[in-house]
């Protein structure tokens, strides 16, 4: 299946952010996030490492990639912010093509 | 239904896994270099390759077992060797903590599962020649409680069984001489049957719905170090 970056980052924001990681229970809104939104800076979403594992837990079912090797270098450049998060995406599904 | 046991030589891992056996469960081993046994036929292996492998391969485990009773003895490590002892114990930290976090990103992966660190008492080598790690023990403690609160929300449970020795494991001249000594203080401890001890774990092991999450339960009959 084909996704379009689009429909990543409504993936990412509807179903991860929001709703897997209860995003929305601190008053977040689908509105609150572009492709810029950092992921990990506490002046962004400040997430920490267990809800990253969540969220990429989240995408290895959803786009149906093999495990990914969780380390910190990964978890600084890939999770970055939200567009760099759907680079790795699209970069991994392409790989599977 | 697949279990895990991380160093499976010891008496109790050795009898639970008899014991899941008979109960129609597979059991997986490995064994890690520092914990475990590295001369025997379960070469050590990496932990983070190790799970990579296994959650690549649609393996899911329900639990996974840690056995840190047997094979190494703080307090005679440090007689010996006292550098040598603490880096030892560094590396051997390190292992458990690597088993704690691929564990629980294996089990994430797989809608939860539950993870069981099994240590001797060391305060019972007051009386007894049983292998004494409280280095080991309380650094694990703290671990398991610091990450079981993290990863409960993928329905992980972690806990350790703080384990009085079982009968078998030394021979009854120890275990008298230690009541004798002891006296009237001889309710410090009464050595339970290593099958006991084994059904108590794997009860809880067993359990449909767990209550207990970053706990420390201790297995044998009088007052364990955690009550005191």
């Amino acid at each position: 299946m084909n996704y379009s970056r689009a429909d990543i980052f409504n993936f990412l924001v509807n179903t991860i952010f929001l709703d897997r990681l209860e995003l929305a229970d601190d008053g977040y809104s689908a509105a609150d996030f572009s492709e810029e939104t950092q992921i990990l800076a506490d002046e962004g979403l400040g997430l920490d490492s267990v809800d990253v594992l969540d969220l990429l837990v989240g995408i290895e079912k959803k786009f149906q990639f093999k495990p990914i090797e969780i380390n910190s270098n990964f978890i600084d450049e890939v999770c970055a912010s939200i567009g760099s998060l759907i680079d790795m995406v699209q970069s991994r599904m392409q790989m599977a093509a | 239904m697949l279990d895990l046991f991380i160093n499976s030589h010891g008496l109790i891992p050795q009898a639970l896994m008899a014991q899941l056996a008979a109960q129609g469960r597979q059991c997986h081993v490995m064994t890690l270099a520092e914990c475990g046994v590295p001369q025997t036929d379960t070469p050590s292996v990496d932990v983070a390759a190790y799970f990579a492998a296994q959650t690549e391969a649609g393996t899911h485990y329900q639990n996974i077992y840690l056995d840190l009773t047997s094979c190494f003895d703080e307090l005679q490590e440090f007689a010996s060797d006292a550098m040598a002892a603490s880096a030892r114990i560094e590396r051997r930290l390190a292992e458990v903590l690597k088993v704690l976090k691929y564990g629980s990103q294996h089990f994430a992966r797989a809608e939860g599962g539950r993870i069981w660190v099994l240590c001797y008492d060391h305060s019972v080598s007051y009386s007894v020649n049983s292998p004494s790690n409280p280095i080991t023990n309380n650094a694990v403690i703290a671990a398991v409680q610091s990450v079981a609160k993290e990863v409960a929300r993928f329905a992980i449970q972690v806990n350790v069984f703080l384990i009085h020795p079982p009968r078998e494991s030394l021979a009854e001249a120890q275990w008298r001489a230690a009541k004798h000594t002891l006296k009237v203080y001889g309710m410090k401890f009464k050595p339970q049957a290593l099958a006991a001890v084994v059904e108590l774990v794997g009860m809880y092991a067993g359990l449909q719905h767990l209550s207990t999450n970053g706990a420390v339960i201790p297995v044998g009959s009088g007052i364990g170090s955690v009550n005191i």
